[in-house]
């Protein structure tokens, strides 16, 4: 009879982790940016590890208006010089379309949150151009991901990550980036020379489908 | 004699309780465990930040007296929808991006330099259909499909959240059985023409069954952020 207690507490596990197996149905056809990012000392072994979501930028929201509603008239959004531009629909030049580098920001701000109207880094450090991104289809669900690899000759700590893309603006041939991603992590980073950081984002749609 | 029957019948007492005391301990332990769950599984996820979402409301009228109103959250994206995301991030230099019309012919989507530019100047429609297939990544049209221009978007934040919401109403003429929903968007293709391109599609939960005189309205709204 003792040993039937031992009942509920198994109940009690399972429960606990069932939620966290399951996606609720708003999750269905969600878009997720995922950020990995991991830490490698001078010998390459993996020191730290980091998995979350980057919140997304007001610019994104603007791309994704302009890409589901293109309908909708002309959007204005914050280049990373701090300047509004304008993305024309139906106009000669191609716009929300990379005109050349994406690239992964590191930085060492300290505010402790990103926020929606973020076009920067708050104290960039470093960028490298991503790796061509890959399209991964399985059954309904699809990840598009990217990655950079920074090595460092100095101690750093790091405790931002962004993501952001060249495009045309204005409907003309210049150009501009534009932050798509920005994130604080929880907790800093610190690097030493000889390390090196890799930073993957994921870009997950339909997880749940 | 008495006083074993006393005994027997304390045993038997006992053991119901214990077996009560067992079942109410497990009950406790589900809810118990659940709830904890889905308080670490928010704290993990972070809300939703970082996520972009589309809900659809599906609202069915009658001589103006709602009969129906169906919501579902999560609409799924088309690989339309990836190959624009993709085409945003894509350093391949290429600048042309590949979609499928609806009417099943692959086009190519390219950045213009003649006159021609990617997202068309309009063209964005919200549609019904009666097809109840359930959702494929690859679905590029409505079956017997109406389609209705979009109002302009209407956008709210709070903080980091944004939404945005537009809507399309269509009055039936004839009756007709919906059983999906579906936007689409026009792009300018290689060729010089203005195609559409399905971008999200979902089967509703419950087919309506509309008749002629009926008013259906579809609204969707994007999340971001939340």
């Amino acid at each position: 009879m003792r040993k039937m207690f031992l009942i509920p507490v198994f109940l009690l596990l399972f429960s606990t982790l069932l939620p966290a197996m399951q996606r609720g149905e708003e999750e269905r056809g969600n878009m997720e940016f995922w950020m990995n990012l991991k830490v490698y000392d001078e010998k390459g072994q993996l020191v730290k590890e980091v998995m979350k979501r980057d919140p997304l930028t007001n610019q994104t929201a603007a791309f994704i208006m302009m890409l589901i509603l293109p309908g909708a008239g002309d959007t204005y959004t914050i280049d990373e010089g701090g300047n509004s531009r304008t993305f024309h629909r139906g106009a000669t030049y191609s716009t929300i379309m990379c005109h050349g580098p994406t690239r992964i920001w590191i930085g060492t701000g300290t505010a402790t949150t990103p926020a929606y109207t973020d076009y920067k880094l708050e104290a960039p450090l470093q960028a490298v151009t991503a790796s061509q991104p890959s399209l991964s289809i399985v059954g309904n669900r699809m990840n598009i991901s990217l990655s950079a690899t920074f090595s460092f000759n100095a101690q750093y700590t790091i405790s931002e990550v962004g993501l952001d893309t060249l495009l045309n603006y204005g409907n003309s041939a210049n150009t501009a980036y534009f932050l798509l991603a920005h994130d604080k992590l929880s907790s800093s980073i610190t690097v030493y020379p000889g390390w090196s950081l890799t930073v993957t984002y994921i870009i997950w749609i339909n997880p749940g489908v | 004699m008495v006083a074993h029957s006393y005994i027997h019948n304390l045993d038997k007492s006992g053991g119901v309780n214990m077996r009560k005391l067992l079942l109410l301990l497990c009950i406790l332990a589900v809810l118990s465990g659940w709830y904890l769950g889905n308080i670490l599984k928010n704290t993990n996820e972070q809300g939703r930040e970082g996520v972009v979402s589309v809900d659809v409301i599906v609202r069915h009228y009658r001589n103006g007296t709602l009969l129906s109103e169906q919501v579902k959250k999560g609409d799924p994206f088309t690989k339309n929808f990836a190959m624009l995301i993709y085409s945003l991030v894509d350093l391949s230099g290429s600048r042309s991006v590949s979609l499928v019309d609806v009417g099943g012919v692959s086009r190519s989507c390219p950045y213009g330099t003649t006159g021609t530019s990617y997202p068309a100047g309009t063209g964005t429609s919200i549609g019904i259909g009666t097809n109840t297939v359930a959702f494929s990544v690859n679905d590029y049209a409505l079956s017997n499909s109406i389609w209705s221009t979009v109002s302009n978007p209407t956008v709210s934040r709070v903080g980091n959240k944004a939404n945005i919401t537009v809507s399309a109403s269509f009055s039936l003429s004839v009756g007709m059985t919906i059983g999906e929903v579906g936007l689409k968007s026009a792009f300018y293709n290689s060729d010089g023409y203005t195609r559409e391109f399905l971008l999200l599609r979902d089967v509703l939960s419950t087919p309506i069954s509309a008749a002629a005189g009926d008013t259906v309205t579809v609204t969707y709204i994007i999340r971001i952020n939340g």
